[in-house]
């Protein structure tokens, strides 16, 4: 009888898990919001939890900065990795549904970063379109100004909202994680089985990184400032938080990638909630602001479309050995094979008076290596 | 009947003549050559002490002999110049060290898992042995640094005198050279004198210590990796025999340059190695798998270009040491330091393969707050700080 509960209930876990990103193919939904008609608008969406259900419908205003979080995301995932064996694919294009990739819901590396970059993503947009003044019930954050700087008269500027976004993502993207069914005997004792435990350790790491990147995010941001004193002087200035480009906070993700720590998930006697602890630890302890993974990641090489990998074979690559995607270090040595393609161009172009330029059409040789 | 057996008995002879006594082959068969384990011979395993049996050639040869690793051709020249080898070790020593210098923070970094067999003479470790054999890319580095050493510390044997087949160089205006820099010094006229490097002994011997056997396996086996091996020496030899500077000293009156004696003098070592290095990187051609007389491009439309002195030579394309392979020898990223915040090849990205890294804290004492105290003594504090070491997972 438990074990066919527990079967069950394993069958439950890794459908929610499964959901834990599907929300990211939102910025793939053609149809635009109507705010007058938030019950249509947001069950015409794919892959949203009930809780994200309710948000969308609540919220029906910040939906349009959410889905560019989305979009903003997948892009940024992908140009980080587009040179990796991994190269950041999760949204199928013709169904465009987000891939099962199994892989990425046994908390890898990989799941750590696209969990971190998602809620970054959703903080920044949500941040920067209140900035722009697109939702009316944020704007500028006026608290962090401090009147004791250096010059006399400082004026407040418009500093970015982080705390309404990051409240934002807080809300919509931690609620793809389901709440862990708790299953309670007749006494009232909590059952926690090893599946039980390793599920609720999983919505840990995940709820974990989701934080990572929204520190990532509050940490980058930078004070600047205007000085609009005599011909330019610092006597009176305006200073503002604002957030840099979102490829720079994708940037520091991605070194929080490389830097992740392996943990595990322990349950400790008489404490309620079970603890992340680094598996070894001689290394440094993760902090708030690092990613955390359990499960190693496979290498990548060979393609397993059950559990969402695709390989190498086919992908381009270089000849330049020590890079990241060198042929022999992408191909996981199969080699390569180098196609040369002759493609038309316009060169030796002439201006000629008036007004025209002409051009003579060229012939140019392009190398390529591809994984065989 | 008794024809038959005879004849058995012959064919048994026959298949046994092929064959030398075992014990005699002992080393040879079971060590391949790998001159490289010269690296381990001190002046102290390895002497051959000029006043005992200084003329007994057969003492020599039995000392050469108890080198694992040389082959015959190598057996033969260090009979004839017993006192060359530990110079030649000397060489190898400096070209281990600069390489494992130069390849720091590559993911080859100059070093991999050596076989260690017991042989008669001891322990015999085949130092990058499975690289030296490939014919890649690292290969060729290898092959043209142990070249170049050669020259250099067989040079520098005679140009101290500790070697007594060669001196100093009697006729250096024969030598390719370059003049100093400054123009209006080299207009001047001069004298040779001081004492000359010898390089041209130094790539005579090297030649012969190297080329001579893979000219004759090439002959007989036809392997390209001969003649690859054998063009990288010659790369080697050429980084130093293109780098010979003149150097002079002015002793006219009151220092004028009246009166101007000059030198040849080669490059020190380190700078050497750094030629071959962005040889390594910048100058290495792929060549054909088969060649009947001379190397030829893989490139196509390169063919009928000659491999220059400045090209180093490769076969096969290296693989990525990213991962650890014990049968090729080759021990993976894996705990290697990296840099974190770097976007070279030591970053943490690209040493770690993607792998990521772990980070560890250290703490390390150095010395701070130095002050001189009068008088003669420097004070210092010692501090600890806190360093975070960063090493592949």
């Amino acid at each position: 009888m438990l074990k066919s509960t527990q079967v069950i209930l394993i069958f439950i876990l890794l459908i929610s898990i499964v959901e834990s990103l599907s929300w990211l193919a939102l910025g793939l939904a053609a149809n635009r919001f109507d705010r007058d008609k938030p019950g249509t608008s947001c069950k015409s969406l794919k892959g949203l939890t009930r809780r994200q259900m309710r948000f969308c419908k609540k919220n029906i205003d910040l939906m349009e900065s959410v889905r560019s979080g989305s979009l903003a995301a997948h892009a940024e995932c992908q140009f980080q990795f587009h040179k990796r064996r991994w190269n950041c694919t999760l949204i199928d294009p013709v169904t465009h549904e987000v891939i099962p990739d199994v892989f990425l819901y046994e908390n890898t590396r990989e799941s750590a970063f696209v969990h971190a970059i998602s809620s970054a993503a959703v903080a920044y947009k949500v941040t920067r379109d209140c900035a722009r003044g697109i939702s009316e019930r944020c704007g500028c954050d006026y608290s962090k100004n401090d009147h004791s700087g250096k010059s006399q008269f400082q004026y407040q500027g418009c500093s970015d909202n982080v705390k309404f976004g990051i409240g934002v993502s807080k809300e919509f993207v931690d609620s793809a994680q389901r709440r862990v069914l708790m299953m309670k005997d007749d006494n009232g004792t909590s059952l926690l089985g090893p599946s039980q435990l390793s599920a609720d350790g999983m919505h840990m790491i995940n709820l974990h990184n989701n934080q990572a990147g929204r520190q990532v995010l509050e940490k980058s941001l930078r004070r600047e400032c205007k000085c609009h004193g005599m011909s330019g002087s610092c006597e009176m200035r305006t200073c503002w938080d604002s957030l840099p480009n979102f490829r720079h906070i994708g940037m520091a993700i991605k070194d929080k990638f490389d830097g992740a720590a392996e943990v595990k998930v322990v349950k400790e006697d008489g404490i309620e909630k079970p603890r992340i602890v680094m598996k070894n630890s001689q290394f440094k302890r993760h902090t708030n602001a690092d990613l955390v993974y359990m499960t190693p990641s496979p290498d990548f090489c060979e393609s397993d479309p059950l559990r969402g990998i695709l390989g190498t074979k086919g992908r381009q690559c270089t000849l330049a050995p020590n890079a990241i995607d060198d042929c022999s270090l992408l191909c996981c040595g199969r080699g390569y094979e180098k196609k040369v393609q002759i493609v038309e161009e316009k060169c030796n172009c002439k201006f000629i008076y008036c007004c025209e330029v002409r051009c003579e059409p060229c012939q140019k040789r392009i190398e390529k290596y591809l994984c065989l | 009947m008794q024809f038959f057996i005879c004849l058995i008995f012959l064919f048994v002879l026959l298949v046994y003549g092929q064959y030398s006594p075992p014990s005699a082959t002992y080393s040879t068969q079971q060590v391949p050559y790998n001159w490289l384990t010269l690296a381990f011979v001190g002046s102290n395993d390895y002497l051959p002490r000029p006043h005992y049996h200084s003329t007994d050639r057969e003492h020599f040869k039995e000392l050469c002999r108890r080198l694992d690793g040389l082959n015959p051709n190598q057996q033969a020249l260090c009979a004839e110049n017993p006192f060359s080898i530990p110079f030649v070790a000397r060489g190898v020593r400096e070209a281990i060290r600069e390489c494992e210098n130069k390849f720091k923070f590559e993911r080859w970094n100059c070093s991999s898992r050596d076989e260690v067999t017991e042989t008669r003479h001891g322990k015999f470790q085949d130092i990058l042995g499975k690289t030296l054999r490939s014919a890649n890319k690292e290969a060729a580095f290898l092959n043209a640094i142990m070249a170049a050493s050669i020259v250099h510390s067989i040079t520098k044997g005679c140009n101290t005198g500790n070697l007594t087949e060669c001196g100093c160089d009697s006729k250096p205006g024969m030598q390719r050279y370059q003049a100093e820099s400054d123009p209006s010094m080299s207009r001047d006229q001069f004298s040779w004198g001081g004492c000359s490097d010898n390089v041209p002994h130094g790539i005579r011997y090297a030649k012969k210590f190297l080329d001579d056997w893979e000219t004759a396996q090439f002959d007989k086996t036809k392997n390209v990796a001969h003649l690859v091996r054998r063009h990288n020496n010659f790369v080697g030899r050429e980084a130093i025999a293109q780098n010979i500077r003149r150097q002079c000293r002015c002793h006219g009156v009151s220092g004028s340059c009246e009166f101007k004696t000059c030198w040849l003098q080669m490059q020190k070592f380190s700078q050497v190695s750094d030629l071959l290095k962005k040889r390594y990187d910048h100058f290495a051609v792929q060549v054909t798998r088969k060649a009947t007389k001379r190397l030829r491009r893989k490139e196509r439309t390169e063919r009928k270009i000659p491999l220059r002195g400045n090209e180093m030579a490769y076969v096969h394309r290296s693989p990525s040491y990213c991962e650890k392979n014990l049968t090729a020898g080759i021990l993976g990223t894996s705990g290697r330091e990296c840099i974190h915040n770097s976007y070279s090849s030591e970053s943490c990205d690209l040493l770690c393969c993607g792998r990521g890294y772990n980070t560890r804290l250290e703490i390390r004492q150095t010395q701070c707050e130095c002050k001189f105290v009068w008088c003669c003594e420097v004070k210092c504090k010692t501090c600890t700080e806190e360093v975070a070491v960063h090493t592949c997972k």
